[in-house]
């Protein structure tokens, strides 16, 4: 049985295929149309899906939509019409995108993809809880999604029970954790969708000296629930998140690329502490109603991995598992593994305990474009390329590492990463200004051994192993570890971990490994193979464009090591440097 | 976008404002203290026929 899965339209568009309950294909359409976030209909997407699985279109059983665009359109008209006439930009802005592109989607998939067959469609947050229960360890767990807005659901609590999935209860728009979140992601300076890491980074320089204010905004009831004060808020109605009374709380909004001032930095921090207030408040909530002492996640607040540490230490969940692809691109996971197990009654469920989902490229088509570019190289055996990677960035030596699939959702995991040794105290600074060219702030992750994890790391939980495999829990770096790990340990002492089990990833985990006999210390820098406003590359030409274009020491393509001396640039910078700060939020 | 902007203000403002005085509730705007804020949600539909449905 072949599902193909898509989602798209909001941001973050991508597709899946499901054959037989696996995920044998996923990822994001940007990957190969380049464009950060792309939005549009993932053919690409899913036509790579198709080619992994090796089907036509017209083999699929079923292709499945991650939401219902008819609610979705219901909700904007309905937003347009309580505010008019303050919506008429949002208005005429969205009815262009729907009239010419969304409300057509049925046939656009058909003619696109050639399909004649059934076209279904899921919910927005049924998506995001399926994406997050079916894939999980779980045969018995407390469902949680929380994000801007679906249909008009933002945030669900349900439960989830052997192939049977049940959201119980919601929060409704304009009432939304991930977009109050994101108007102050634009109040900052920052791209909405975008820029919400950059305030979590920014976070851990401030102290929450305004969570005062933040709470005028938001009213969090002892049930875990919540209403915003949207009269000062500005999102329903038009693109900007926040308005005059916003300011009038916090003050003048910061320029994009201004210093970063304190002030900024603490409001940061009073909204990080209250995000992780109100999803402490809805896991506990989730807890209460199913009795599990299992919670899955998903949905974009679930990449805040800030507020999935607290859930984890505080919520009285005992394992937390968190959909990798946690925002929008998930969807198309959930919808196509609801319809197979829930819809179908199919029994059968498959963890999902890799990313590695997207395409790959053989050595002998890396060795097909070096030679047709004229790049040198050197070809290692197969056993010699983790040693001689480790003992490069012993030495202190940035590497491109492009190894297998590529990864689905918004992490590297070791397939296509940009490594580093996280011992050099002023790696840091060489990765944010000379090779990712992104605000100084920012922290870079860490890549460790799941066994070694419990040695540099707390998680702060007292019992068992936890695992990281997806980068989306912090962790404390442990005291008597910070002076070996200067790179990593953010300066409020947190990381936020990748562990690795030799089976999800052995070439990565044995880097790892041979990292640590040179140094003592098995852990990496492990930061996403881009550049500043560039998506994670997808194959050998991107990888080795960026590479060109950063101060990247090495880069290793498959077996193929190219050193930096045979640099030439082979396209355009691939990177941006342009804020879109007023990005449009709901439409 | 004339033509929105002709039926935004022409057709769609108006029977917005009508709605509204006859106390349509169209978005959730009002500021509120309850005890909780959870609305039941209607169960999922679970058929391929509800599945076809866009709305």
């Amino acid at each position: 049985l072949d599902i193909l899965g898509i989602s798209c339209f909001y941001h973050d568009a991508a597709a899946c295929l499901l054959r037989d309950g696996v995920v044998i294909a996923a990822a994001e359409e940007e990957r190969f149309t380049r464009k950060k976030h792309d939005a549009s209909l993932p053919l690409n997407a899913a036509r790579y899906c198709l080619e992994a699985a090796g089907i036509d279109a017209a083999d699929l059983d079923y292709v499945v939509f991650y939401e219902k665009p008819l609610l979705k359109l219901e909700r904007i008209l309905a937003g347009s019409a309580a505010t008019f006439p303050r919506s008429r930009r949002m208005f005429v802005q969205a009815m262009q995108t729907w009239l010419t592109e969304k409300l057509w989607i049925r046939s656009r998939l058909r003619n696109a993809l050639d399909y004649g067959g059934p076209i279904l469609f899921g919910e927005h947050h049924v998506s995001h809880a399926a994406s997050a229960y079916f894939p999980s360890p779980f045969t018995h767990a407390a469902v949680l999604t929380a994000d801007g807005v679906g249909e008009w659901a933002s945030t669900t609590v349900g439960i989830g029970s052997g192939t049977d999935l049940e959201l119980t209860h919601e929060i409704r728009y304009p009432h939304s954790l991930g977009l109050l979140y994101s108007a102050f992601t634009a109040y900052l300076g920052f791209e909405v969708n975008e820029g919400e890491y950059k305030v979590m980074g920014m976070a851990a320089y401030g102290r929450p000296r305004y969570v005062d204010q933040v709470r005028q905004l938001i009213d969090l009831a002892e049930d875990g629930s919540f209403h915003l004060d949207m009269r000062r808020l500005a999102y329903h109605r038009g693109s900007r998140g926040f308005e005059g009374a916003f300011e009038e709380l916090f003050g003048p909004a910061r320029q994009p690329e201004a210093e970063l001032e304190p002030t900024y930095a603490d409001i940061a921090a009073s909204i990080q502490l209250v995000t992780e207030e109100a999803m402490l408040g809805l896991a506990r909530r989730a807890r209460d109603l199913s009795g599990s002492e299992n919670l899955c996640l998903a949905g974009g607040v679930a990449l805040n991995v800030l507020s999935n540490a607290r859930i984890l230490q505080d919520s009285g969940f005992r394992n937390v598992w968190v959909q990798p692809a946690a925002g929008d691109s998930g969807g198309c996971i959930g919808a196509a593994t609801f319809l197979y197990h829930t819809v179908l009654n199919n029994q059968d469920r498959h963890r999902m305990d890799t990313a590695y989902l997207g395409p790959e490229f053989s050595n002998a088509q890396i060795h097909a474009f070096l030679e047709c570019e004229g790049i040198a190289h050197s070809v290692l055996a197969e056993s010699a390329i983790a040693p001689t990677v480790a003992r490069l960035l012993s030495k202190n030596h940035v590497v491109g590492w492009f190894q297998g699939r590529m990864e689905f959702g918004p992490r590297a995991l070791g397939a296509r990463s940009i490594l580093a040794n996280p011992t050099d105290p002023a790696m840091k600074e060489t990765l944010n200004a000379k090779i990712k060219h992104r605000e100084a702030f920012r922290p870079f992750a860490p890549s460790t051994l799941v066994e070694a994890a419990a040695t540099y790391f707390d998680f702060g939980v007292r019992s068992g192993e936890v695992e990281s495999s997806f980068m989306l829990l912090v962790a404390q770096v442990k005291r008597d570890k910070q002076h070996l790990l200067p790179a990593v340990t953010h300066v409020d002492g947190t990381a936020r971990v990748q562990t690795v089990r030799y089976e999800q990833n052995p070439l990565f985990y044995d880097l790892i490994r041979e990292f640590g006999k040179l140094t003592g210390v098995p852990v990496l820098v492990n930061t996403s193979f881009n550049v500043r406003g560039e998506p994670i590359v997808c194959t050998p030409e991107q990888a080795f464009n960026s590479f060109a274009h950063t101060d990247m020491d090495y880069l290793i393509l498959g077996d193929a090591l190219v050193p930096a001396s045979s640099k030439r640039r082979v396209a355009a910078y691939p990177g941006s440097s342009r804020i879109r700060a007023a990005e449009e939020m709901i439409v | 976008v004339a033509l929105l902007h002709v039926v935004y203000f022409g057709v769609f403002g108006p029977s917005a404002l009508i709605a509204r005085l006859f106390g349509a509730t169209l978005l959730d705007l009002a500021p509120r203290q309850r005890r909780s804020y959870w609305l039941e949600r209607q169960p999922t539909g679970r058929s391929v026929i509800e599945l076809m449905r866009q709305f």
